[in-house]
């Protein structure tokens, strides 16, 4: 089970604060969301991963997909407060190197 | 300490709904076996995890798959065991890589043989195998290249 809580913050970045597993059942729902985002012209999009108990390749995938759309866009997707085992799976594959795991949404939010 | 023997079991449909209750089961694989390290914990419900992705994937088609696990922790050794009755599975184990980095799928069962010691796959009387094993880490050998 997951739930998504999303606020736009300082007036045009996204963050979606994921709580629960991101999973194959999950995976859906977060690209929903990060491409309503970029619909809306509100990004960067930032998802606070601290909540993240587990993370499955198909939750991978997702913000795979999500960092496509937001660049397509001209924009960019961040990850923040990824718990150990999220780490785990972005260090195994290699996504840390595309993807930048940032401590927290502040850090996130203020990246160059 | 690791527990002498646990084992635990789940049957039922191979639908999206049993990963919660693989994520259960695991969770009191977990509760059962206080001495397991972060490490074995978060290797060994990776692959396990990826394994039930896959099955419940390649079986999206049909309502009528059933799947079972078997889940076993010993003072050395974790392992799982799936059996289904779905379609067999077209895999190659030998040669499973990693997609290219911006691939958004393909990663499941790379991810799965990368976390555990051995995986196996068969077919036999119109069902599917899966065996996983993980050392535990105070029983692991030298790393692999």
């Amino acid at each position: 089970m997951i739930t998504f809580d999303t606020t736009v913050a300082n007036g045009a970045a996204t963050v979606i604060e994921a709580t629960g597993r991101l999973d194959m059942v999950a995976a859906p729902k977060l690209k929903a969301l990060i491409q309503s985002a970029v619909t809306k012209g509100e990004t960067p999009v930032v998802i606070d991963l601290s909540g993240v108990t587990f993370m499955d390749s198909t939750g991978l995938a997702a913000l795979i997909s999500g960092l496509r759309v937001t660049r397509q866009a001209g924009s960019d997707l961040r990850i923040a407060g990824a718990t150990s085992q999220v780490l785990s799976v972005l260090q195994m594959t290699g996504i840390d190197r595309i993807i930048q795991p940032y401590a927290n949404i502040d850090e996130a939010l203020h990246a160059a | 300490m690791p527990p002498s023997r646990a084992e635990l079991t789940f049957a039922g449909p191979a639908q999206g709904g049993c990963l919660d209750a693989i994520h259960d089961l695991m969770d009191r694989l977990w509760r059962a076996d206080q001495g397991v390290t972060d490490t074995d914990r978060t290797m060994f419900t990776t692959a396990v995890l990826e394994v039930a992705n896959n099955i419940v994937t390649h079986n999206r088609a049909s309502s009528d798959v059933s799947i079972s696990l078997a889940l076993t922790a010993d003072p050395t050794l974790l392992r799982a065991e799936f059996c289904d009755n779905g379609s067999p599975a077209a895999v190659d184990l030998e040669t499973i890589a990693l997609p290219g980095a911006f691939a958004e799928s393909g990663r499941g069962l790379a991810l799965a043989r990368m976390t555990l010691d051995e995986l196996s796959y068969e077919r036999a009387d119109c069902m599917n195998r899966w065996r996983l094993t993980r050392h535990r880490s105070a029983h692991r050998g030298p790393p692999h290249d």
